[in-house]
């Protein structure tokens, strides 16, 4: 075991559908300034950066993070971008923690950036087809991105696989109640692409198919936005928290795993997201878990699709495999029940900038655990071709 | 891949040189028309025998390992990771197959597949493989809704008129919507089909969705 690391600040821009008044490098720059004012540093103070950044298209540019570190004032120190697909920011987050556990660095800035929404479809004159085609580039490029591969279809096939198995699970009036009540918990996140946009059960069912099984209201939306956390190791961290008196939250575990992206006997199991059972309980071994359900308060999850959300959980052992549902039905996941999932609004209603995602949601688990007053947080990311990136993060609040 | 097919990139998409303003808060800011674009000359290594097979001779090939047999459809790979990289060799595998899982149909496509919507795409083992290919799904009763084509439903490899090697050369549809005789034939064409009088399959969502003259996989 390597040393402790803590989170002693963080920072979120605000997520909106389009900036058209920032470029990345200004998103970049601005959730960096927000995460060293929250730490009460001085930029110069961090060693390190880890950028999660994760389409080049969304950017424009290959390596589009080589002249963020410069505007960022980190010029001649280390720095390095991890792409993950979906699972990016988490990824990100975790090769940070290696460094800082390893003894390289005592402080490091995560940094976490997307500018998706330039991407534009000039035959329909709209912003999302070209966004979800240059995300469909991602796929296979021999076997299945010329017959239509998308993320919503590749998600889709692992939520009807799980179906095929547990046909009574992930009811439409679940997922419905699902999706509705992350739209009222994003109210009280003011930095949130959906902060308004309130929706009743009715509302989701009745929302068009984008593609089987998924309704309109029960996906992720593309979001333009950064976020940044500062890590630091056990000395610095408590140093630094004596300073701005505010506490410091400890990363306690780590766990990633990423499968197989083809399907069949010895392949990915397509009824499973066995990346994030596995991710969860590496994550848990390290942190010392031994029964996550009693140990587990909050859960910022990677929610791409209400569906996965549920599924998810349920490779987390909060819940178990074919009766996800009881997440409603037996309040474990209603206001006042057994968890606090995804009190940002989730990815679906705060906003899916890839690359910062995921730290935007350890930003809010930090956030939360130290509001509420609760001791431990699941932070997930989920991606790539049939969910098969996972990485988790366990946070604990002393 | 779209329908278009004289260029790489379709001129429809292909916006004018350009530019405008966008005012928010009193301020202006600019934006361009742009793109963002690398031509190839694709190579397809290894690949190339089972692309082949299937452009000139109508046939589907896998590759099975010589350690523990498995066998891989498409051929993705010379050597088998789970046998210590043990060497694998081509083999042809039947045209008929079951779904792997039920597949998802897409209604809001991307950009490039906007013309092909709504589309099925899911995994099909066929006799005589391990792992699951994914191809393109049609049915010859209209338009492809839930409930047609599921997991375990049977369904038969079809081959374009015109194949350029590319996935899109094939496609299935349920060896139910077909006569015994197309399912026994090797390397069936979609022009042996009967695409012009769909029969209404009796499922969820058929009605209102069915159609004649949709649902016919002739262009791509």
């Amino acid at each position: 075991m390597g040393k402790r690391v803590g989170i002693i600040g963080a920072g979120v821009t605000p997520f909106k559908g389009t900036w058209r008044e920032k470029t990345y490098y200004e998103l970049a720059q601005m959730a960096a300034r927000e995460a060293v004012k929250d730490a009460q540093i001085d930029i110069h103070d961090v060693d390190a950066a880890f950028y999660g950044i994760y389409n080049d298209i969304f950017e424009r540019a290959a390596i589009p993070e080589h002249a963020i570190h410069g505007l960022l004032g980190m010029q001649n120190k280390f720095g390095i971008r991890i792409t993950n697909g979906g699972a990016t920011g988490a990824y990100t987050m975790s090769a940070a923690h290696a460094y800082l556990a390893a003894g390289r660095f005592k402080t490091a800035l995560v940094l976490g950036v997307e500018k998706a929404t330039d991407c534009f479809d000039f035959s329909s004159m709209s912003a999302t087809p070209e966004v979800i085609k240059s995300i469909g580039w991602s796929a296979d490029s021999f076997f299945e991105q010329g017959i239509g591969w998308s993320a919503s279809d590749s998600y889709a096939e692992v939520v009807l696989g799980y179906m095929d198995e547990y046909p009574g699970d992930l009811k439409p009036e679940v997922t419905a109640q699902i999706s509705s009540q992350l739209s009222q918990q994003v109210r009280s996140n003011p930095y949130a692409q959906r902060q308004f946009d309130q929706v009743t059960p009715e509302e989701v069912m009745n929302s068009r198919l984008v593609a089987y099984p998924f309704k309109e209201l029960e996906i992720c939306v593309y979001t333009e936005g950064a976020a940044a956390v500062i890590f630091a190791e056990e000395e610095t961290a408590k140093a630094i928290s004596r300073n701005s008196g505010k506490p410091v939250v400890w990363i306690t575990g780590v766990g990633e795993a990423n499968e197989h992206s083809f399907a069949g006997k010895n392949q990915k199991v397509m009824s499973r997201i066995m990346s994030d059972y596995y991710g969860s309980h590496r994550a848990y071994e390290m942190a010392g878990i031994k029964d996550p359900k009693e140990a587990i308060d909050i859960v910022e999850l990677h929610d791409a699709f209400v569906h996965q959300l549920e599924i998810s959980m349920a490779e987390f052992g909060l819940v178990p495999l074919g009766r996800a549902d009881a997440l409603i039905e037996e309040g474990l996941m209603t206001p006042g029940g057994q968890y606090v999932v995804n009190p940002c609004g989730g990815l679906i209603y705060c906003g899916h900038a890839v690359g910062a995602s995921n730290i935007m949601s350890a930003w809010s688990a930090r956030n939360e655990l130290i509001k509420r007053k609760l001791k431990t947080a699941l932070v997930h990311g989920t991606g790539s071709t049939v969910a098969q990136y996972t990485t988790c993060l366990i946070l604990e609040h002393a | 891949m779209p329908m278009d097919k004289e260029k790489v990139i379709p001129s429809k998409y292909i916006p004018e040189v350009g530019s405008h303003i966008e005012t928010i808060n009193g301020k202006d800011y600019l934006i361009t028309n742009d793109a963002m674009y690398t031509f190839y000359q694709r190579t397809k290594g290894e690949f190339s025998p089972f692309f082949l097979a299937i452009r000139d001779e109508k046939r589907l090939l896998g590759c099975k390992c010589s350690k523990c047999s498995l066998v891989r459809v498409p051929p993705f790979l010379t050597h088998c990771p789970d046998c210590n990289f043990a060497p694998t060799e081509l083999i042809e595998v039947e045209q008929v197959g079951i779904m792997n899982t039920t597949p998802p149909i897409t209604y809001f496509a991307t950009s490039m597949f906007q013309d092909m919507a709504p589309y099925g795409r899911g995994r099909v083992i066929f006799r005589g493989a391990d792992t699951a290919m994914s191809v393109n799904l049609y049915t010859t009763t209209g338009i492809l809704v839930p409930g047609i084509i599921k997991k375990g439903t049977e369904v038969k490899l079809v081959f374009r008129d015109e194949r350029i090697g590319e996935m899109t050369d094939v496609f299935c549809v349920p060896t139910a919507e077909l006569s015994q005789e197309q399912i026994n034939k090797k390397g069936l064409q979609e022009s042996e089909i009967d695409w012009e009088s769909p029969v209404e399959p009796e499922c969820r969502m058929s009605q209102q969705r069915t159609r004649r003259d949709i649902g016919m996989p002739l262009r791509r």
